[in-house]
Formats: structure tokens, C-alpha cells, sequence
């Protein structure tokens, strides 16, 4: 779309004065945004109509068929990229479409510019009665609550300024989206004075915070020292930083990698990688180094889902030191910050920068005590022993348990994708098959995995950006999505059509908003009411949607449903075929319930 | 039913069931979620799913069914929704459910508010403090009991609240710990004989007396209704109160507040508000409706009255008005604003008027005549229309009228209800609304109409009447989902496609802004058009268990086409029939 838009551009016929909303495009393409996604809305008419011939349409709008999905294009897009997009809201209602997508993006540091639009706030230029429903004072409240700021300028002079701060703040630390509203009155004005921009060689972004060098040299000191190190990292390793560093400092410390995959932080198949394998992961773990985490709690402990109590997996007396964003910019509203966390050391830092100076110190410390390298060759040799028989053993219990199941078993779905797509140049957008693909795929370079999957509602927005990101680099974009998710939003499927996104969607297909089934059959456990009863209000059968047919009638490649294993190989070489063209295709795989 | 297990002991949950029950809630619509698992149990094994539940495929989906069902039935469902992100998918359901005035029981539900019992993570990003105030700014109330003792007298109050007028939804939170732990404590719940409503609020009797002073004494007297006619009454007050005033009417259609073929109807026709020198308000927000001119492009109004016309206001004036949104529309400089319930005042009006006007022939005979003058420019108008619908038989793709009027050659012989839309107004100018269930009222914004259309469908089931959705495409994408409930829970409905292929509405704004701004106006379809692929609504359908037929470009199909999918719908299947239209401005 964007060449075809470009050749046009030549002849695109401008206005001849310039006007307010010009302002915006012009910041947007000093920012250098890629794509703009959105849902129409008259509120910022003025703005669409700069956007699409004062600014040749470059970069390039896609029309997304709800305001939630515009966000999550943009969330997944900087979950694949590192690099934020713009996501355009209607006023108030649309807005309001949007908030679970926001949050989503708050809570997974998603950096997204979002606009909106409001007014005018010059009340003679309201249309009776539509823009007063479509005003608040002030809007951006209505989701101030899950964004890391949000601004509305009063005049044309403050829109370059609160456009430079806005970006700034999205991008630093924690990153997160950010919304910026416009005056409707605002952007239609004509514009008759020069607006001064910030000038070309401002910096965007600051640089990112280190870790104080006392603190450093001290957390250096212990893990050097430790018998039995151990890295958990969420946020550590993320696009376009790579997961070197976190690679070299497990290396350098012969400690077992625990990944929470917020992003993609480790190999899946080195030999440190102890990940889903608590028992091992933490046994005799004497220090625990947490790297950039949202929550201490889930990676380390196990539950029991029926009493809500949790065990902690590592040893009473290790010690834990943190290095990350700690409480800095912590929500005031949601408890996304978890349960407090009582480490020996924290240092407020990004892994990005202070994980090299660490294994720096700790290099040294080592190269300094003989005896010391041996004793981490052995515990690496240890770690891998434990990483290839745990790996064995989930390979084993996919092929045994119940592969001829009818419907297939979940894991035999993970390994039939796996067969079919690991000679691609492949990337998963999301969601794991409850960790399966994790267990079994192959994770060998940081772009393979845009991070995991976030809760219902959420995945085919992502997977729509994520596969975005990928798109024209030949490489083949697998969606796992599941059945419950993909109806919330099933409108979303014709933007891949629309916009010529290649992606493979195989469906974790139910029949069921299973998680929440399983929970009845807990409470009916609990309370000894009959577990039978627990799919109501929760199965989605009768009628069984088609998902195949739903795709097709979107311009997709559409097989399906398959619920026996043994037709889904053919079937996947199809649909591949067909997104190698450049097709997306979905195919719609039935599934037992866990 | 009687052989359903029963837990061998009582859990605090199960007293919600019991206020649901009491409180005789019809439905609960639901979308499933964690952090209401006690209340589920609850619900479906001691509550024996009696209010049913009905799984939606969205929160903002059981908002809206809610909404509907309210608007055409004025009874008030549950629709419960999963914590912070349950609650964060529903807030533009609430937001219109709130501006339409529409009662909906939203119940949502927290993680563990004891710390001690909170999941790893999960319950901590699914709590917030408090998680009332994402929706606060458009809900009449919220609130989340501290113990299960808090549980009856909240629910109580919610309930009031609701439904006192002006109506709107409410919001109440349930600790998930508070509904997963036994129940050891004897609550009392309240008794039945306990007033669950207030009685409405009546208009202070001299001020009634001053309006219909105003009302008999202007020459040209024109009644601008919105709220005034809510299920399951008003419509025919209002008649009442038209006639003996010898009035005009002009009808907002956010509910359906006049039968658009009675003689005194004016409302649409472009002259309604041509020399009104008084138009008395029942139960407005959109009081400019009609009499203010709008240039799109300029965003430049023109007020049409008389100039030295009276604005007299009967309705809740700025009760509970919005302390965020601007919903409550530009200030008016009110004549005289007569606060109290218009199905209290109305008839208080009609009967001052009528024995103001019984006092005085001269007066008689001069709301007779005004009556006659209206009527003929009420048939001049409805047969300028006619015409005008005429004109447009040959435009290809057909245009609004003609789909109107192809509908309405289908349907007209049987009890039909519309949903919602009304094809840019053309229904209005077509088809005999003559009952006052025939529509809960107009459009809302786009992302409304399907949930909404579900809700009154739900409303009407079992009642052998024929409900149609004229569904607008860009509408429809946003919640596609949403077309598997009527199969899941047998609601038969007929949805005829309003489908230009396009967000049409914003590409006209483009158009607009082209004009002034001297860009081309072949560049407004960038991000506004729904083709390449257009989307195949009967396919989609099909792929959800519905009887679909389409796309279908030639309007002489739509009939036959329809009546097929009405065999289907009295048999008991949703049909779907896709029809293309027109775009305006562009096609002309």
C-alpha cells in the first residue's frame, strides 16, 4: 500500500493555505511513525484530511474495524519492533472502545502514540447535541488511570511541545502508550502563523537510567560469589536490544535462566534455560537475580488454584537482587505492581544497560578467584544435564499421552505446527498453546517470539501487529489463536485482507472460554456442586462457529474444522503455501479440553 | 430441575442470587470471568439458573443486550462483567447505555481485596482502586460492599437508583473472596413488601398551570418529545395532550414518542419548525433537534423558530446531569422549565389545557382549525416524500428510500418491531409506526446497534412479532461476534444489511473537508472504505448457524429475498439478507 500510495503521490492536489491539523502531521513525520492505524471519526476530519493529502498519506493509514484493535495493532507492533505507532480514536466513543486495549499495553510497557480528538471546546462551533456527547472535561481522564501522560493543547503553539514530550515519556523507562487529544476547532482552523518546531537535532528520547556503581560493584560481588545463581528476566531482553546480554551475563555466571516471556528473553533450547521447570530452575538457588520484572511471585511459586495459597520454590535464605524499573512510575489505580517484593538489592536500572557493565564486574571478580571458572563449568555442565532431560521428557509425554486423541491433544498440536513450520524463517505472534510451543519449538533468535499471550480479548489484535512488523521480510507470522479470543474481535481479520498481511493463523479452537469453565469445575469441586453443570455460560458450541467460513468470507485462505491430528499436516502445508503468496490463511484446528 | 447437587452448605455468593431472584431480574447476560467463579456456582447450581444466563462474546455485547432489552421492554437485565479487564472491554456500552437513559444492572467483580488471598499477579492486575471508577463518570452509581452484611442494602439502593428517572446503569463490584467464602453469618435480605422504586416526581401544579396557559395562548404551538413516551407508556399522552392543544408534534425518536402518520406528526418534515412561536419540551435533551440548521462544512447554526418563540421545558431538567461528559447538551435559556416526570405532567397538561380551551370557543375553533392546517401539512409533506421515493427507484446502488420501501412491502402485513437504525430516516418517511412497541428509538453511534438490536429482539421473543434490524455494515464488523447469541439462545430476528460498504458517515466528513480545504474529495475513501475485500455478511452469518442470503445489488431481489428470510425467522432462525446501497453524495 505505501508504494502504491507514493507513486500516486505526484499528483495529489493540496489545499492552498496551510491549517492548523498540518501541524500534527508534520511532528508525526519529524518522529519518523511508520504506519497510523485507526477508526474513523468526524472529530478529526481536520486531521485525517492533512494526514491523507497535506501529508500524502506517508505514513500510511490502516482502517481498523474497532478502536480496541487499532491499539493492539500498535501493542503488537512495538512488542515485534521496539518502535511505536500511532493509533487514532474517535472523541469520546471511541475512546471508550479502547480502553482494554490501552490498559493491555500500559501493563505490558508497550510503547503506543494514541490520538484523539475532542469538541470543539469553542462552544459556538459545537454541532448541536452530537458534540456535546462527544465532549468531557477532560476526556483523556477516561483512561488517565492506565497511560503513562496525557495532554489536550489549548492553542496550535503548544502542539509541537506537548508532541515532543509525549513521545519522550512513551518511550523512557517503563515504557507505556501515552494520549494526546486534539480539539476538533483546533485542527479545522486555518493556520496563519508560523508554528515553531522543535528544532531537527533535538534528542527524542533520554537516554536510559544505569544503575547507580556503588550498588553495581556489590551485586557484583555477591553473584560472583554465589554457589547456585539463578536470572529471571520479563522485560530484560526486548526488540531492538536483543538478548545478548542477557545470554552473556547466564553464561558468564553459569546461572539457570527463568524466562516470565513478557519478551523474549533466553534460547529456548540453551543449556541454562530452566524455564517451567521450577523444581529445578530454583533447587539450592543461594542468589536469585531478577532482571526488569513486573512480579516476583508467579515465576518463583507454585499454587494451589482451588485455596489460593502459594509455595515459594526457592530456597528460604537465597538472596535477591533486582535490577529494573522497580516502583518508578507505579500505577496510583490498578495493582499492576504485584505483590511487594523484599530483595537484598535493587537498583533502578535498565537490563539493557547495566546487564554488560554487571558481566564486566563480574568477569573480573571471577578471573580474580581461582577455583572460580571450574566451579561454574561444572554448575553450567549440571544446569544443561537438567535443561536436556526436562526438555526429553516434554517431548515424550506430547508423543505418549493420548496422541491419537480426537480431538487432537494440545501438545500434539504444538508438535504438528512445529513439523510443519521449522524450516521457515518463523515468528509466533503470542499465545503458547499453554506453553507447549515453549516446550517444544525451537526459540533460536530473539524475533521468533513477540512475547506471551496477555489475557482474553487481546490476541488477534497483537498477532494482527506483530505479523505487521514481519511483513516483507519472509518470514512466515504463526498466530496460535484461540477460539473464545477471536470472537470478541472477529471484524479484525478483514484488516488482514485489506492491508495484505500474511500471517498463519492456526486455531487453539475449544468450543469454549475454557479457563473459566475450568474454574466452575474448581468451585464445584469447592462447594461439591456438580462439575457437569460448569459449561454453562460457557461453552461456545451449538452453534459451533466457523472459523474456516468466517475467514473466507474476509478474503482469507480458510480450512477447517480438522479435529483429528492426522488430516492437520496437509492442511498446514496449504495454508503455508498460501501466505507464502502472500495470503493469510487460517486454519481451524478443534482441541480437547485440559 | 430438581435434581440439580446442591452444595451441602451455604456461600456468600448465593445471597446475590437470592436479591437477583427477589428482585425479579429477567436475564443475566455475561461474558465469564475468574474473578465471579463463586457467583457463577452460585448462580447455576443453588440459583438453578433461573434468571438464565446468556453468554455473550463480548462485555460490551451483554451491556448492550441489556440496553435493548431495556429500551423496548422498561425492565432492567444483569449484565456481569469479568474485573478490571472484563470492565475495561464494556465502557462504550455503558457510556450509551448511560446517555439513553436505559437501566442496566452491570455487576462486576475484584480480585480478593485481602491481600493474603490474591493470586500471583493475576488477581494483582485484575484489581484496582476502586475498580468503580473507570466507569464512574457514566454510571448513576457504583459501590463495592466491604463484607457480605453491605451485600442486600447496596443492591437495594443500586436497584432504586436505576430506576428512579432519569434511568441510567449502575455498577456494583463483588470481592471474589467475599463470594467464594461460606456463608456463616445470617444476613437478612430485604423483605418483599419493601418499596423497591420511589414514586416519580411531579411537577409543581402552578407551573403546569403556567404552561398551559403558554401552550393554549400560542398561536403555533409545537410539542418537541425525546424521553417522554418510555415503554411501557407515553405514547398515547401524548396523542392526547397534541390533540387537545391542537399541537404539532416533533419527535426526537430516542424512543418512539408519536406515531409518525398521525395528522398533527411533524417531525422531519424540513418546515416543522417554520413560525413556532412556543415548543414545549417533553422530557429533551436534544432540544435543538429540528429548529437549529446545521452547515456541516462550516459547523454554522441557523435557528428556524419564530423570534420571539417560548421554550417551555417539562422534564428532569439538570437532575444528575454529568459531571465529566457534556452530554447534557448547550445550555437553553429557558421560558419556564417545569421540572417533575412527563408521564405525571403530560396528562396534568392535558387537562389544564383542555379546560382552558372547553372555557373559550373562540379558542376551540381555533385549535380546529390549526388541527386541519396541520393535517394537510402533514399529507403534503408525507406525499412530497412518496415522491421523492419514486424519484430514486432507478438510482443503482439503490439508495436508502428504496430499501425502505422494499422492506416495508415485505413486512408490513405482519407485527413488526424495528430494532434501532432507520436508513438516514428514510423508515420514518415510509413506513406506519402505529404502535408503541413497534421501535425503542433511534440509532446510537456505530458500535451499538448490533448488541442493542440482540437485546430488543430478546425483549419481543415469544411474542409472534417480526423483529428487524436494519444493520449498518461498518456497525456490524465492529461486533461480528455477536451474530452466534441469537443461534445459541433460539432468538429470532431478521437483519437486513444497511451496507454501502464504507464507515460512510466519516468519509462524508472527508468529502466535506475536501471542499473547503480545495484537497480532492476522491482521497476521502482513504481509511474509510470497507472494500477489497468487501466483508460477505451472509457469509460471515452462515459461518454462525444464521439463514443468510446476499450481497444483493438489484433491488427488485430484496423482496423475495426477504420474505425467504422471514419464512426462516417464523420458524425460529435468525436470517440475515444483504443488501448494497448507494453512497450518498458520491452516487448523486
Amino acid at each position: 500500500m505505501s508504494k502504491a500510495e507514493k507513486i500516486e503521490a505526484v499528483e495529489i492536489k493540496k489545499s492552498d493555505r496551510k491549517w492548523q491539523s498540518d501541524v500534527i502531521v508534520d511532528m508525526v513525520k519529524r518522529y519518523g511513525f511508520e504506519y497510523i492505524a485507526l477508526n474513523p471519526g468526524a472529530s478529526y476530519r481536520g486531521l485525517h484530511d492533512s494526514l491523507v493529502n497535506y501529508g500524502e498519506n506517508d505514513p500510511p493509514m490502516m482502517l481498523c474495524n474497532h478502536e480496541k484493535i487499532a491499539v493492539q495493532i500498535a501493542h503488537g507492533y512495538a512488542r515485534a519492533s521496539g518502535k511505536p505507532m500511532i493509533a487514532i480514536v474517535h472523541n469520546l466513543v471511541g475512546l471508550l472502545h479502547a480502553p482494554m486495549g490501552i490498559y493491555y499495553a500500559y501493563l505490558d510497557r508497550a510503547p503506543i502514540f494514541i490520538m484523539g480528538a475532542t469538541g470543539p471546546m469553542e462552544e459556538p462551533k459545537r454541532r448541536p447535541f452530537i458534540d456535546w456527547i462527544h465532549s468531557a472535561s477532560v476526556q483523556g481522564e477516561a483512561i488517565r488511570h492506565y497511560v503513562k501522560w496525557d495532554s489536550q493543547p489549548t492553542t496550535i503553539d503548544a502542539v509541537p511541545g506537548a508532541f515532543a514530550r509525549a513521545y519522550a515519556v512513551m518511550m523512557s523507562g517503563k515504557q507505556g502508550p501515552i494520549y494526546m487529544c486534539y480539539d476538533a476547532g483546533l485542527q479545522e482552523a486555518a493556520l496563519d502563523h508560523e508554528v515553531a518546531m522543535p528544532p531537527e537535532d533535538n534528542v527524542h528520547v533520554p537516554a536510559q537510567a544505569m544503575a547507580d556503581p556503588t550498588a553495581l560493584e556489590k551485586a557484583a560481588d555477591t553473584l560472583a560469589a554465589a554457589k547456585r545463581p539463578v536470572i529471571v528476566a520479563d522485560f530484560a531482553a526486548r526488540p531492538p536490544h536483543g538478548w545478548d546480554h542477557v545470554v552473556e551475563l547466564a553464561e558468564t555466571l553459569g546461572a539457570a535462566v527463568w524466562d516470565c516471556d513478557s519478551r523474549l528473553n533466553f534460547p529456548s533450547e540453551h543449556p541454562l534455560n530452566l524455564s517451567m521447570d521450577s523444581e529445578g530452575c530454583y533447587k539450592d538457588a543461594d542468589v536469585v537475580l531478577t532482571l526488569d520484572i513486573a512480579d516476583f511471585e508467579k515465576p518463583t511459586h507454585v499454587r494451589d488454584i482451588a485455596t489460593r495459597t502459594v509455595v515459594s520454590m526457592v530456597p528460604e535464605d537465597a538472596t535477591w537482587i533486582d535490577i529494573g524499573y522497580t516502583d518508578t512510575e507505579i500505577s496510583k489505580w490498578a495493582m499492576t505492581y504485584a505483590r511487594p517484593f523484599y530483595a537484598h538489592q535493587r537498583m533502578t536500572a535498565d537490563p539493557v544497560t547495566a546487564a554488560p557493565a554487571l558481566t564486566k564486574l563480574v568477569k573480573e571478580r571471577i578471573a580474580g578467584t581461582p577455583g572460580r571458572a571450574e566451579q561454574i563449568a561444572k554448575r553450567t555442565e549440571e544446569v544443561g544435564k537438567r535443561h536436556a532431560e526436562v526438555r526429553a521428557e516434554w517431548l515424550r509425554q506430547a508423543r505418549e499421552d493420548r496422541w491419537a486423541a480426537v480431538p487432537m491433544t494440545v501438545p500434539r498440536l504444538a508438535l504438528e505446527v512445529w513439523d510443519a513450520i521449522k524450516d521457515e524463517d518463523w515468528v509466533l505472534t503470542s499465545g503458547t498453546l499453554h506453553d507447549w510451543a515453549r516446550r517444544l519449538w525451537n526459540f533460536d533468535k530473539p524475533y521468533r517470539h513477540g512475547g506471551r499471550e496477555l489475557g482474553t480479548g487481546t490476541q488477534i489484535g497483537i498477532s494482527l501487529g506483530v505479523a505487521l512488523a514481519h511483513r516483507g521480510k519472509g518470514r512466515l507470522v504463526v498466530d496460535l489463536q484461540p477460539d473464545g479470543d477471536l470472537m470478541f474481535d472477529a471484524g479484525s481479520l478483514w484488516i488482514a485482507a485489506k492491508y495484505q498481511i500474511p500471517m498463519l493463523i492456526v486455531m487453539y479452537n475449544n468450543r469454549a472460554y475454557y479457563n473459566d469453565w475450568n474454574h466452575q469445575i474448581v468451585m464445584a469441586r469447592n462447594r461439591g456442586t456438580d462439575p457437569n453443570r460448569a459449561h454453562i455460560g460457557m461453552d461456545l458450541c451449538g452453534p459451533d462457529p466457523d472459523f474456516a467460513t468466517m475467514a473466507r468470507s474476509m478474503g482469507w485462505y480458510g480450512e477447517g474444522p480438522i479435529e483429528n491430528a492426522d488430516d492437520l499436516r496437509p492442511a498446514l502445508d496449504r495454508a503455508i503455501e498460501q501466505v507464502k503468496q502472500g495470503k493469510p490463511a487460517l486454519v481451524d484446528t478443534v482441541t480437547q479440553r485440559r | 430441575m430438581s435434581d440439580i447437587k446442591k452444595s451441602d452448605q451455604r456461600w456468600q455468593s448465593d445471597v446475590i442470587v437470592d436479591l437477583m431472584k427477589l428482585y425479579d431480574i429477567p436475564y443475566v447476560a455475561l461474558n465469564p470471568g475468574a474473578s465471579y467463579r463463586g457467583l457463577h456456582d452460585s448462580m447455576v447450581n443453588y440459583g438453578e439458573n433461573d434468571p438464565e444466563m446468556l453468554l455473550c462474546n463480548h462485555e460490551k455485547i451483554a451491556v448492550q443486550i441489556a440496553h435493548g432489552y431495556a429500551k423496548a421492554s422498561g425492565k432492567p437485565m444483569i449484565a456481569i462483567v469479568h474485573d478490571v479487564v472484563g470492565l475495561l472491554h464494556a465502557p462504550m456500552g455503558v457510556y450509551y447505555a448511560y446517555i439513553d437513559r436505559c437501566p442496566v444492572f452491570v455487576i462486576g467483580a475484584t480480585g480478593p481485596m485481602d491481600e493474603k488471598y490474591r493470586r500471583p499477579f493475576i488477581d494483582w492486575i485484575h484489581t484496582a482502586f476502586a475498580q468503580g471508577d473507570a466507569v464512574r463518570n457514566f454510571t448513576k452509581w457504583d459501590y463495592q460492599p466491604g463484607s457480605i452484611h453491605g451485600v442486600p442494602d447496596s443492591f437495594a439502593r443500586a436497584y432504586s437508583i436505576m430506576m428512579s428517572e432519569p434511568q441510567g446503569p449502575i455498577y456494583m463490584c463483588y470481592d471474589s473472596a467475599l463470594q467464594e467464602t461460606p456463608l456463616t453469618d445470617d444476613i437478612t435480605i430485604p423483605p418483599a413488601s419493601a418499596v423497591k422504586v420511589p414514586s416519580r416526581i411531579a411537577p409543581e401544579q402552578a407551573a403546569v398551570a403556567q404552561a398551559a396557559e403558554m401552550l393554549v395562548k400560542a398561536d403555533n404551538p409545537l410539542l418537541l418529545t425525546e424521553y417522554a413516551a418510555r415503554m411501557p407508556e407515553g405514547f398515547e399522552p401524548t396523542v392526547e395532550l397534541a390533540e387537545t392543544v391542537g399541537a404539532s408534534v416533533f419527535d426526537v425518536c430516542k424512543r418512539l414518542g408519536f406515531p409518525n402518520r398521525h395528522a398533527l406528526s411533524m417531525s422531519f418534515n424540513p418546515d416543522a419548525f417554520a413560525g413556532v412561536d412556543l415548543v414545549m419540551a417533553l422530557d429533551v435533551v436534544d432540544w435543538t433537534r429540528g429548529s437549529h440548521k446545521l452547515n456541516t462544512q462550516t459547523r454554522e447554526i441557523t435557528v428556524v423558530t419564530a423570534p420571539d418563540c417560548k421554550w417551555v421545558d417539562a422534564g428532569f431538567a439538570d437532575i444528575e446531569i454529568s459531571k465529566w461528559a457534556t452530554d447534557y447538551n448547550k445550555h437553553n435559556n429557558w421560558d419556564l422549565r417545569v421540572m417533575g416526570d412527563t408521564a405525571i405532567t403530560i396528562p396534568a397538561l392535558t387537562k389544564a389545557c383542555g379546560a382552558l380551551i372547553d372555557a373559550d370557543p373562540a379558542l376551540k375553533e381555533r385549535v380546529a382549525e390549526r388541527r386541519k392546517a396541520l393535517a394537510d401539512k402533514h399529507e403534503q409533506q408525507w406525499s412530497k416524500w412518496q415522491k421523492q421515493v419514486e424519484s430514486e427507484m432507478d438510482q443503482r446502488p439503490m439508495t436508502e428510500s428504496r430499501l425502505a420501501w422494499e422492506v416495508w412491502q415485505a413486512i408490513k402485513d405482519e407485527d413488526w418491531v424495528l430494532t434501532a437504525g432507520t436508513l438516514k430516516d428514510w423508515v420514518q418517511k415510509i413506513w406506519d409506526f402505529d404502535k408503541p412497541y413497534r421501535h425503542p428509538g433511534r440509532e446510537l453511534g456505530t458500535g451499538t446497534q448490533i448488541g442493542m438490536s440482540i437485546g430488543v429482539a430478546l425483549a419481543h421473543k415469544g411474542q409472534g412479532r417480526l423483529v428487524v434490524d436494519l444493520q449498518p455494515d461498518g456497525d456490524l464488523m465492529f461486533d461480528l461476534g455477536a451474530l452466534w447469541m441469537p443461534i445459541k439462545y433460539d432468538i429470532p430476528m431478521l437483519v437486513v444489511m444497511y451496507n454501502n460498504r464504507a464507515y460512510y458517515n466519516d468519509w462524508a466528513h472527508q468529502i466535506h473537508m475536501a471542499h473547503q480545504r480545495g484537497t480532492d474529495p476522491n482521497r476521502a475513501y482513504i481509511g474509510m472504505d470497507l472494500e477489497a475485500p468487501p466483508p460477505d455478511f451472509a457469509h460471515i452469518a452462515r459461518g454462525m448457524g444464521w439463514y443468510a442470503e446476499g450481497p444483493i445489488e438489484d433491488p427488485a431481489e430484496v423482496v423475495p429475498a426477504v420474505r425467504r428470510a422471514i419464512e426462516q425467522v417464523k420458524a425460529g432462525k435468525p436470517a440475515l439478507v444483504d443488501p448494497i446501497v448507494w453512497r450518498r453524495d458520491i452516487n448523486t
